[in-house]
């Protein structure tokens, strides 16, 4: 198969799963709307989130064994694969729904153009107007969820999306495998990163165009709140509470109920080598810690650059994806002024900053673009006034702590899970935990591979829980330091 | 002020980075370990090495394949620092690759007591590379689905459909080892037909030989192609399952060694060569062979030692085909594998 066939199949899967998957996400949140309780809103929502952080490893662990069978069905195997990518699509659509600020384009306006337009108005800014409002939800959620879907590999690799149906992912994996040179392998991999500049660039523009437009709520910011909902749309309701149940089961029910059998023999086998698993652990944490930092430091200073070619070079090493970065670090870090620091954890952590700097912009760039820049100053200016500051504390760490330290977290989730820059670049006397998972998925010891699973799973958790706390008592207790938004401005110099 | 404070945060913590990144590996002082680059499964392997460790107090540094890596693993990475290598000693737990790394000058001859007393068959000629524990090519058989005869594997093998029959994609591991074993014997033409006539009969291509075996165990498939370690693997699991050797057509099986050679230019060039002399003895391949995945012995041993269900498995050993001359085939196999699957 060729790449421009692999490349037609990938993109093809990716439209159609991406297009589902918002509308389904559009409906969801529409919905959940509705519910009158607000624990089970909470509890829905979740539910529909939690897809997103079941690591790819363990949902295609999971479901290998029904690829078996499938293994002669074309469209047996791709239905599977579609439908696990659909789930965790609609959970990146809905989240990315939540995050967006509702429409500052109110529905009077869009109807006096309408009828302007009729009169002869510009259709043109009508479509603007559009984009700008209701329509820039969706196309954000959509181009995001394209991009989640687009690079996909590790679930693919493991239910056998090889030859029919086929990912570009795994057929570059293999066509690289086959000894092919690392130039060859970069020159085929420029059409699969301009497709994603291409699915990414409508969610730029229209982030880039929102400006200042900080003012609206987004919906996750109403979710807490109780008040009078309508109870209506019951059919829509139990159809939407249906597909949840389905997508959860198929990417957190499922393998859950293969692994738990599995988890308390495997622990006895943890303890044993629980020194070695601590220190896998730990390290495992430390680098993708280091590396979520470095990445968000490097996304804040390429947001404030006003070089986009500069910024454009810096990104497009992550959009390549985890194998050939990596393969591209290995080579320069053979360079001789490199070479004395191939050993050594600078070439991981470059690698996985490097992965992560494009999603810590995109980041960066939603963060920046919906914080609502009024309050934050006026925060700040109150938490300034004596006898104030304690009262400001949870406001500016409402406004502006909590948000990094997600940012944090989920890239730092992101990077404990990438197998391909750990195995390729790390240096001989440290093993990043998910290696080891590899290894005991592949050699089938499913005991010791469900209990460390468990353990990995929970340390991230923990890990950002402790930072958080952390974070807070520091700031509790010390002077308010309104840092903030290290690239913000206040809104009287904001232009 | 506080833009100005971020950046210098910045700039140091980058600064404290770069610095630990270049002191620590010096403070750590990796130049006094012995490091070795193990392609072998860590379950079994580690036993070797730390008996390795205790009997003459060296400290060992080992870097394990990652299955994830598949051939972009240890072979290319100790291509890629050739120039200045890390490791001392590469195991590798098949030997086309090895036979590679002796192409591409990655390895150093070497001519010690474990190489002098494995067969010929098995090592090379001028001690870059020398075979020890290995496995074989089987066909493992669902006895529920059928017996696990030859002729029964014969007359299925003959039949239109394949589509209950599992081989592992032949781009990787010992199944391109299979295949270059196939392409010296009936030429690259004949392996290819032979493909091709799999494929055309729907034979299930699988990413790997323990997926070929769990098809099988689980009675998904009556038949498929695999090893003989993740063979015992499903036996252990007490799966309804047999396995008989691949022969070839001249009646000779194929077994596939761990292959060990010592990396040209290393740091510990002593302690490598004794490294390989343990690992290449009469100790470690009994101790292999009794580990899970029952690795045959290709140098004398004391057969009492051994598990009994290796004993026939050694008979098979001795009636191998030689791999030197399928290693030729390698870059051939593996240039049209990758143009059959990737069409480039």
């Amino acid at each position: 198969m060729t790449l421009t066939e692999v490349l037609v199949w990938s993109v093809g899967r990716t439209l159609l799963v991406s297009t589902v998957a918002v509308f389904l996400a559009g409906r969801l949140v529409q919905t959940m709307d509705l519910v009158a309780s607000v624990t089970l809103r909470r509890a829905w929502l979740a539910a529909i989130l939690l897809p997103l952080f079941v690591p790819d490893l363990i949902v295609g662990f999971s479901w290998r064994l029904t690829a078996q069978h499938l293994t002669n069905s074309m469209w047996g195997t791709e239905c599977l694969y579609a439908a696990v990518l659909l789930t965790r699509a609609c959970g990146a659509a809905v989240l990315v729904l939540m995050l967006v600020p509702q429409s500052a384009v109110t529905a009077e306006s869009l109807h006096s153009w309408r009828l302007l337009n009729g009169t002869g108005g510009s259709q043109r800014h009508l479509y603007r107007l559009l984009l700008m409002g209701p329509w820039r939800g969706p196309v954000v959620a959509w181009c995001l969820t394209a991009l989640v879907a687009f690079q996909d590999f590790e679930t693919a690799a493991m239910i056998q999306v090889d030859r029919h149906p086929v990912v570009w992912t795994v057929w570059m994996f293999d066509a690289h495998a086959g000894n092919q040179m690392l130039t060859y392998t970069l020159k085929l991999m420029i059409a699969p990163v301009v497709i994603q500049v291409v699915l990414l660039a409508p969610a730029m523009g229209l982030l880039l165009a929102s400006a200042g437009d900080g003012g609206g709520k987004t919906r996750l910011e109403d979710y807490g709140k109780g008040g009078a909902r309508r109870t209506s749309g019951m059919k829509l309701k139990a159809v939407l509470l249906i597909l949840t149940v389905v997508g959860v089961t198929i990417v957190v029910g499922w393998p859950v109920f293969v692994s738990v059998p599995e988890v308390l023999p495997g622990m006895p086998l943890l303890v044993d080598d629980v020194g070695s698993v601590f220190h896998q652990q730990l390290t495992t944490i430390g680098f993708s810690l280091a590396a979520a930092i470095l990445s968000t430091c490097g996304a804040v200073l390429l947001h404030r650059s006003e070089h986009p070619l500069l910024t454009a070079a810096c990104l497009l090493p992550g959009m390549a994806g985890s194998l050939v970065l990596s393969l591209l670090l290995l080579q320069t870090f053979q360079l001789p002024g490199l070479r004395m620091i191939w050993d050594s954890w600078l070439p991981l952590l470059a690698g996985q900053s490097l992965l992560m700097l494009p999603r810590a912009w995109i980041l960066v760039l939603v963060l920046d673009r919906f914080v609502s820049r009024e309050s934050l100053h006026s925060a700040r200016l109150m938490a300034a006034v004596p006898g104030y500051t304690r009262f400001m504390v949870p406001l500016l760490w409402r406004l502006v702590h909590v948000r990094w330290i997600a940012v944090c977290a989920i890239l730092c989730h992101w990077c404990t899970w990438d197998v391909t820059t750990g195995a390729v670049l790390r240096p001989v006397t440290i093993e990043p935990v998910v290696t080891r998972l590899y290894r005991e998925m592949h050699f089938s010891r499913t005991e010791s591979l469900t209990a460390l699973t468990l353990v990995t799973l929970l340390m991230p958790f923990f890990s950002t829980l402790l930072a958080a706390v952390a974070w807070r008592v520091s700031h509790g207790f010390g002077r308010v330091r309104s840092s903030g938004f290290p690239g913000s401005k206040s809104p009287a110099t904001d232009d | 002020m506080t833009g100005h404070r971020s950046k210098t945060w910045l700039m140091m913590l980058i600064a404290g980075i770069l610095l630990a990144a270049v002191i620590v590996p010096m403070l750590l002082s990796p130049s006094q370990r012995l490091v070795i680059y193990c392609a072998h499964d860590q379950a079994l392997a580690e036993g070797v090495i730390e008996r390795f460790e205790q009997k003459t107090g060296m400290s060992v540094d080992v870097r394990y394949d990652e299955e994830a890596n598949k051939s972009l693993g240890l072979t290319q990475l100790l291509i890629a620092e050739k120039a200045a290598p890390r490791a001392d000693v590469f195991w590798n737990n098949q030997l086309l690759g090895t036979v590679r790394l002796k192409g591409e000058g990655v390895l150093a001859p070497y001519k010690g007591t474990g190489w002098k007393r494995v067969p010929e068959t098995f090592r090379d000629p001028d001690g870059y590379w020398t075979g020890f524990a290995a496995r074989c090519r089987v066909l493992l058989v669902n006895t529920d689905q059928m017996p696990a005869t030859e002729a029964a594997v014969h007359e299925r093998l003959q039949q239109d459909s394949l589509r209950q029959c599992a081989i592992a994609e032949p781009l990787f591991g010992t199944t391109l080892s299979h295949y270059c074993v196939l392409a010296e014997q009936q030429g690259l033409e004949g392996l290819k037909s032979w493909h091709d006539d799999l494929r055309r009969r729907g034979v299930r291509v699988v990413r790997g030989n323990s997926m070929s075996k769990d098809l099988v165990a689980e009675g998904i498939c009556y038949l498929g192609y695999t090893d003989t370690d993740d063979a015992f693997a499903a036996i252990d699991a007490g799966a309804p399952v047999e396995m008989l050797p691949v022969r070839i057509d001249n009646g000779a099986t194929i077994c596939l060694p761990n292959s060990a050679g010592m990396i040209a230019r290393c740091r510990h060039p002593e302690a490598a060569q004794r490294f390989l002399d343990f690992l290449l003895s009469e100790e470690s391949e009994v101790q292999l062979a009794n580990g899970i995945g029952r690795q045959i012995p290709l140098g004398p041993v004391d057969e009492s030692r051994l598990p009994t269900d290796l004993q026939p498995l050694c008979e098979w050993a001795r009636n191998a085909v030689a791999l030197g001359p399928a290693a030729e085939f390698h870059a051939l196999v593996t240039e049209w594998l990758t143009a059959e699957s990737t069409g480039q």
